[in-house]
């Protein structure tokens, strides 16, 4: 009996180029997602109605999410959470005919775009705050988020308090769209660490912010729009609402 | 029937320690309704002076009682705790024959070759069942002691795990009658060390993981049904389906 191999190609699989994709992945005080950007299918032959994967890995753990056609693909971030973070992240594109699960077409063992946007873009870093409980630092170099070290040793454990989590973050978020909103070109110039943001908010599908010449009434609607994109897409409330149900059981 | 808990940070700490030289098979009198080392975790029963006849027995119990939990909540670092509380609720019968390693009682995540959350003795026994229904019983089949090399060899990855048509498959293939067929364990030799005709092993449940390994690059094998992945497997395993209805 003949070994099972991995390099025939049997059903006319077609390897497109990995320069055609291009998936970033960003970090907002530990929840991870990644953004299909860019896949470029043009002179292919590929067919528009082609089905899209993406299965993120990381060493023996994975997600899988659908990401629409090739005509019409999901640019919304998706989450990253399960995945092993001790391990390289890698993906795979997958396109195949709805119904027919034989893949037409696939890309293999693909990193981030860059590395460097794997880390976070709202960095948590212990302070010696007195009685207070966080504050948000905002520089040229962009946001960070401090918490008092006596209460939480470490960043971990702030993300991991669900409280903390829900409470705090979206109101620093709302702090850092309100910096964007004053300075909206900072989003568009490559050389500006900011700009990183640009991607974060096309992952999540929300807008970009107004024009500068805009009132503040208008800029403080899209930061409260991109704040309520956020909690909705990690559920805050209701996680804090499990921890209190827990905690009435307990009474 | 007792209200479910959980481990806390010093109730996992406990515990932990606990196993590092474990004295008897029941850990710490007082940890399973500790006040200061345990917490109320939603509000699901369970009756701790149960007994069951293997892993599948035990999983399909806990989809029960667990039927209203969120699964991803259940599987994510948050409720870890849980399944700490559960390893002591039923530790006496999962270390019936000898304690094991620590991971098998507590979730832990991080090992040199990748997350070891797959080896949680009543975690995964949770997990395979509420996502395979009876067709777990390929791997779950084991008394509650023993953790199975079929568990190791394919819990281990979670694109095998969690993928319904390889179980679907594997139990159509390899069950009969309630129980494995002989041979659908045996391990293959190295095609170096095969002589010629040697089938030890060929078409075996070790080969339809790799199988699927290989398939997976030609398809997309988490939306494929039993008869779909039966088509397109390899000769070798013809003949542990040629019982089987053609699809």
């Amino acid at each position: 009996m003949g070994r099972l191999s991995a390099r025939s190609n049997p059903t006319g699989l077609k390897e497109v180029d990995r320069s055609r994709v291009f998936i970033s992945t960003s970090d907002i005080a530990g929840r991870r997602c990644f953004t299909l950007d860019r896949l470029d299918l043009k002179d292919t032959g590929l067919s528009e109605t082609l089905k899209v994967i993406v299965v993120a890995q990381a060493g023996n753990t994975s997600v899988r999410h659908e990401m629409g056609s090739v005509a019409n693909l999901v640019h919304e971030g998706r989450s990253l959470d399960g995945l092993d973070r001790s391990q390289p992240l890698r993906f795979r594109v997958l396109m195949y005919e709805e119904g027919n699960p034989k893949l037409i077409a696939s890309i293999e063992n693909l990193r981030p775009r860059d590395d460097s946007q794997s880390e976070s873009l709202l960095p948590m870093e212990p302070a010696d705050l007195g009685e207070r409980l966080w504050r948000l630092v905002l520089s040229e170099d962009g946001p960070v988020l401090q918490f008092n070290s006596l209460v939480f040793p470490s960043a971990a454990g702030a993300e991991n308090y669900i409280p903390f989590g829900a409470m705090v973050l979206p109101e620093a978020l709302r702090q850092v769209m309100q910096r964007i909103a004053e300075q909206p070109g900072c989003l568009e110039d490559e050389d500006d660490p900011w700009s990183t943001w640009a991607n974060w908010l096309d992952g999540i599908g929300a807008e970009r912010p107004p024009a500068d010449d805009e009132n503040d009434e208008i800029k403080d609607a899209w930061c409260n729009r991109v704040v309520d994109r956020f909690c909705s897409r990690f559920g805050f409330a209701s996680r804090l609402q499990n921890e209190l149900l827990k905690g009435a059981g307990n009474d | 029937m007792i209200k479910t808990r959980m481990l806390n940070t010093e109730g996992m700490a406990a515990f932990g320690k606990w196993l590092e030289t474990p004295t008897s098979n029941t850990p710490l009198a007082g940890l399973l309704d500790s006040d200061t080392m345990t917490e109320l975790f939603g509000d699901y029963e369970i009756d701790p002076s149960r007994e069951f006849n293997s892993r599948l027995e035990f999983g399909m119990y806990l989809d029960g009682q667990l039927a209203d939990a969120d699964f991803n909540g259940l599987m994510s670092p948050d409720s870890d705790g849980l399944w700490a509380w559960l390893a002591v609720a039923y530790f006496g019968q999962l270390a019936a024959r000898g304690v094991r390693r620590a991971e098998h009682y507590i979730v832990q995540r991080k090992g040199s070759a990748g997350s070891l959350a797959y080896r949680h003795a009543v975690r995964t026994s949770y997990e395979l069942v509420h996502i395979h229904g009876h067709y777990a019983e390929i791997c779950l089949k084991s008394p509650m002691h023993t953790f199975g090399d079929m568990t190791e060899q394919l819990a281990s990855r979670q694109a095998i795990a969690h993928n319904r048509g390889f179980f679907q498959t594997a139990h159509e293939l390899y069950i009969r009658d309630g129980k494995l067929k002989r041979g659908a364990s045996s391990k293959p030799k190295k095609p170096k060390e095969r002589k010629p005709g040697d089938r030890a092993g060929m078409g075996s449940v070790r080969r339809l993981a790799i199988a699927l390994q290989r398939l997976d690059l030609t398809y997309d094998t988490e939306v494929m049904e039993s008869p779909q992945m039966r088509m397109v497997l390899p000769k070798e395993f013809a003949k542990w389906s040629s019982a089987m209805p053609t699809p």
